[in-house]
């Protein structure tokens, strides 16, 4: 049975994934089926149940095995990877589908049918099936190169397992409804392609825009030729290339270490000698302060909910007062609906400096919300307050529909609703 | 699409782009919120250009327009956002409710509901029957006969 090696760079895209053996038949796909973007990255958890399913996967011999959440990178990714290795014959994709995305049935429909002129794919279920960052060429092997055995909404560890084993074996081995085993590598070349990241946010594109991005997409002259040599002759360059950034790497790390060495030695000079025992206290706080502060952004500390409470309502008076302002540039300015938003964001305004005169907090953060309040109400008062003129749309110089700008500005005051005004409010 | 459509919405422009720049003083400026705000925005400036390119309204209405739709869009791509954005309720630092300020005053646009995008189509009619097709006259204005 005929195995290659993959490309020296496999697997050219980074991503939540683990890398098995490399000469394994099978790769795993499992749907995150997970909140999208409401953590940071940085501390965002894969459930556990998908993580197992990941491992499991490994674990029995997969090349492959990550998670996959978007339609649109998250696919682009792992056509990328899988290319660059001709082992890989299967992919099984198992978890749940993807609420929103419809990434699982996006997949499927990839190697069912493909993607069109407009690098759509073709019969995908999900909101924006684009691949607008990677070569044709790289798709049409995906589809080749690979068998999808469609394990959607699979979450069992066992028959992860199964798949996996069944798609190694050297004679047909029944699974589900397919019969599997390890026909070998694929018989040409592998190809090795990474993301151009031409269009970063595939998920804010819309319609009417696809034929433009399609304009700034070349594909390559020769492609499949170029792809090819970069999977194979062009090693030798890559590898060298490797080697230096290997010890970059190592030279980066011994001077950290100095560094380090140097600081803690600076330091422990200018400490007094009774703070030597708590020098890694002092220390640690100090280096990570910058860190943490790069921006000023909230310039106040905000100490008790009362006056996060205020705090909060004067954010929307930003957005409102700015909004008026504009609205009396235009034909609002003639109009009843600003005058009379006017007057109501005048009164809510009252009050809340009423609350905050009766508030129990202290007198510098009275007076620093308190300015803020007098400088809204200054604003709010050179604007239109007379509610006996004529409304715009009656008169014909409106004609937006029965909506309102001026209103609608006005519910931006309500979006603050966590906290709930203090008692004297 | 009429005149009147493009006047509408670049009036919601003018509206929702007086708000985001202040919410941009905010921790705001580092929000998701904000930076999809703005780009949406930019992207809605941009259909309404390829729109009043494609329309039939008259050369001096669209100077007019495409000089309205110019200074929005440098109003929008001025808004200041951070690079690396992240969604600040996250964060831990947005702490008004499950609203959004930037995002909401995006929805202001929701308020345009006229002119209806099929009057554009209407328009076009009247314009193109300028000779009546039923008595052949040619008229300086559409009449209707």
């Amino acid at each position: 049975m005929l195995k290659v090696q993959p490309t020296f760079t496999y697997p050219p895209e980074k991503g939540c994934y683990l890398r098995g053996n490399d000469y394994s038949p099978v790769a795993f796909v499992v749907l995150l089926n997970a909140p999208y973007g409401t953590m940071p990255p940085e501390i965002q958890s894969i459930p556990k149940e998908i993580e197992n399913l990941v491992k499991v996967a490994i674990e029995t011999g997969a090349a492959l095995s990550g998670t996959l959440q978007t339609e649109n990178i998250g696919i682009e990714k792992i056509v990328c990877n899988i290319v660059a290795n001709p082992n890989i014959r299967y992919l099984i994709v198992c978890g749940n589908e993807v609420e929103g995305h419809n990434t699982g049935s996006a997949i499927k429909a990839l190697m069912e049918n493909g993607i069109d002129e407009r690098r759509t794919i073709i019969g995908s279920q999900a909101m924006t099936p684009y691949l607008f960052n990677i070569p044709l060429e790289a798709i049409y092997r995906f589809r080749e190169q690979l068998t999808l055995i469609d394990l959607i909404g699979e979450t069992d560890p066992e028959v992860i397992m199964k798949g996996a084993w069944s798609c190694y074996q050297e004679n047909p081995t029944p699974f589900k409804e397919y019969k599997l085993y390890d026909p070998g590598a694929y018989s040409d070349s592998a190809i090795s392609c990474s993301l151009t990241w031409k269009v970063k946010h595939p998920e804010e594109v819309e319609d009417w825009e696809i034929d433009e991005i399609l304009k700034d997409i070349k594909e390559p002259e020769e492609p499949a030729e170029k792809l090819k040599k970069r999977g194979g002759e062009h090693m030798k360059e890559v590898r060298g290339v490797l080697t230096i950034t290997k010890r970059l790497l190592k030279i980066t790390e011994e001077l950290s270490e100095i560094a380090r060495l140097c600081i803690e030695e600076l330091e422990g000079l200018e400490a007094p000698p009774g703070v030597e025992a708590k020098k890694e206290e002092a220390v640690i706080p100090e280096k990570a302060e910058p860190a943490v502060k790069p921006v000023p952004l909230v310039k106040e500390e905000i100490e008790t909910e009362e006056e996060l409470y205020f705090t909060n309502q004067l954010k929307g008076f930003n957005g409102v007062v700015a909004a008026f302002e504009a609205l009396d540039k235009d034909v609002c300015h003639d109009g009843c609906s600003l005058p009379a938003a006017v007057i109501s964001a005048q009164k809510k305004l009252k009050r809340l400096k009423e609350g905050i005169d009766s508030s129990s907090l202290s007198n510098e953060k009275k007076q620093r919300l308190e300015d803020r309040v007098n400088d809204f109400m200054e604003r709010l008062e050179s604007l239109p307050q007379d509610t006996s003129n004529p409304c715009q749309k009656g008169v014909g110089t409106c004609t937006i529909g029965p909506g309102c700008f001026a209103s609608g500005a006005l519910k931006l005051l309500n979006l603050s609703t966590e906290l709930a005004p203090p008692k004297n409010l | 699409m009429s005149t009147a459509y493009f006047k509408n919405q670049l009036r919601g422009y003018d509206v929702v782009l007086a708000t985001l720049p202040v919410f941009s003083n905010d921790i705001c400026s580092r929000c998701i919120g904000l930076s999809g705000a703005q780009t949406k925005v930019i992207k809605g400036l941009k259909k309404l250009r390829i729109d009043m390119e494609k329309s039939s309204i008259l050369d001096g209405d669209k100077s007019e327009i495409m000089a309205h739709i110019n200074l929005c869009d440098k109003v929008a791509n001025a808004i200041e956002v951070e690079e690396e954005c992240e969604c600040q309720k996250t964060a831990g630092k947005c702490k008004i409710g499950s609203g959004c300020l930037p995002l909401s005053a995006l929805e202001l646009m929701k308020e345009i509901t006229e002119p209806a995008l099929g009057v554009e189509e209407k328009e076009v009619i009247k314009v193109a029957k300028l000779v009546c097709e039923k008595c052949g006259v040619e008229e300086p204005v559409p009449v209707v006969h």
